[in-house]
């Protein structure tokens, strides 16, 4: 009888477990885990100052009630990296042919703030054929900073011993109020593309209804 | 006098995962969490059960007759730490890795000690099959996901950890299966 019980209980604890530890089966990674969060509690940017290509330097409060896509690179990196810009790329093309385009800014930050100097980050937008206005790349010079920075979008960067870094790498979507409301594949642009227009078109839309 | 060195046992191989060369060396790898870390706090842990007070044992014998609870116990929570979020996280949040070398030894070893003896040669059977097939089924994920899943360790270590397990697997089971074929069955193997 009380081997029973004893089943049941372990049965129910270990059951409870699981359930709490993947978000309800849904989130077995932290990185989906980390998506969930988001799409259900939009988080709030840290205060960071930013360094662009030209040796501008801004911060999120310069965004002029734009949308910001953002993802994280170091420009020696070639492996992932380039998958990533190329990508963004992709969406870069599609969106400034959508009637959006002025809604959406992007912005590609690296984290190799060592290496990547203005001069770095220029050649690199020139690779990719970023305009330097709507599609800019940029460093965040304060060590500190780009550590909040990192840990808040949950972004994990490893020294790989080699001079390069291990990172994870997705699209960082914020809004107009400096919040990260969506994490999104880096390797499936298409759908980034239909995703964006949907939230930007709704966003559009409820703009009209306002006035 | 021998539960006493069973404990010191236990205690010795936590202290060792514990020294930081040792703890660095094993965490840099996804192969030295998942096939070293992990399974040497089970059996620090499997150690410890032989150090309880007999008392205590009797007691909990009660409730675990056949072993079940003490099994499904060790299953789900070692499941909990293997799954790649828990992996991440042990590694970047100072509370669950605290929670991780506590409960693996506590809540999976020593369960997994106490239980074993108890239960019945068919679930001793279903699990080391389930062990094998798990382990070929996980290798094969590691193997052929192209997205990494722990944010912590490079999409290279998690193919070297798929092969690792599938040979694992390979090697268990024709050490189980020879067993079979060597020994007699082991039923009974302190009457010799």
């Amino acid at each position: 009888m009380r081997n029973t019980i004893a089943i049941v209980l372990t049965l129910v604890f270990g059951f409870g477990l699981l359930w709490h530890g993947t978000d309800g089966f849904r989130a077995f990674t932290s990185e989906t885990a980390r998506r969930l969060a988001i799409l259900q509690e939009p988080k709030l940017l840290p205060a960071v100052q930013l360094e662009d290509q030209n040796g501008h330097t801004f911060s999120w409060q310069d965004q002029r009630g734009q949308w910001v896509l953002a993802t994280f690179i170091y420009t020696r990196c070639s492996d992932v990296c380039p998958v990533v810009e190329m990508n963004l790329r992709r969406i870069y093309d599609a969106i400034r042919q959508s009637p959006h385009s002025h809604r959406l800014s992007f912005l590609s930050i690296s984290f190799d703030s060592q290496n990547d100097t203005p001069e770095m980050l220029m050649h690199h937008a020139h690779h990719y054929g970023a305009d330097g206005v709507t599609w800019r790349m940029a460093r965040v010079p304060n060590e500190r900073e780009l550590q909040r920075l990192l840990n808040m979008m949950g972004v994990i960067v490893i020294p790989d011993g080699k001079g390069g870094y291990e990172h994870n790498a997705a699209f960082y979507l914020l809004d107009k109020k400096r919040r990260l409301v969506r994490i999104f594949d880096y390797n499936n642009p298409q759908a980034v593309i239909a995703e964006l227009n949907h939230l930007l078109a709704k966003e559009a839309s409820s703009k009209v209804v306002k006035k | 006098m021998s539960g006493k060195r069973y404990a010191v046992g236990g205690a010795f191989f936590m202290a060792i995962l514990v020294l930081p060369p040792v703890l660095r060396w094993m965490e840099s790898s996804m192969i030295g969490v998942m096939l070293g870390q992990i399974p040497v706090l089970v059996v620090a842990g499997w150690l410890f059960g032989f150090a309880l007070p007999r008392r205590f044992i009797e007691w909990l014998n009660c409730w675990n007759e056949n072993g079940l609870p003490g099994l499904l116990l060790a299953i789900s929570v070692l499941t909990f730490w293997l799954l790649p979020r828990s992996v991440d996280a042990s590694l970047n949040e100072p509370l669950l890795r605290l929670a991780k070398w506590m409960m693996l030894p506590l809540l999976v070893g020593m369960p997994l000690s106490l239980s074993w003896k108890r239960l019945h040669p068919i679930a001793r059977g279903i699990v080391h099959t389930n062990a094998i097939s798990m382990l070929v089924v996980m290798g094969w994920l590691y193997l052929s996901v192209p997205v990494r899943v722990c944010n912590s360790y490079l999409l290279s270590q998690q193919n070297a950890l798929g092969r690792m397990m599938i040979a694992l697997a390979i090697v268990l089971a024709a050490f189980w299966s020879l067993r079979l074929f060597v020994a007699t069955t082991p039923n009974e193997p302190t009457t010799r």
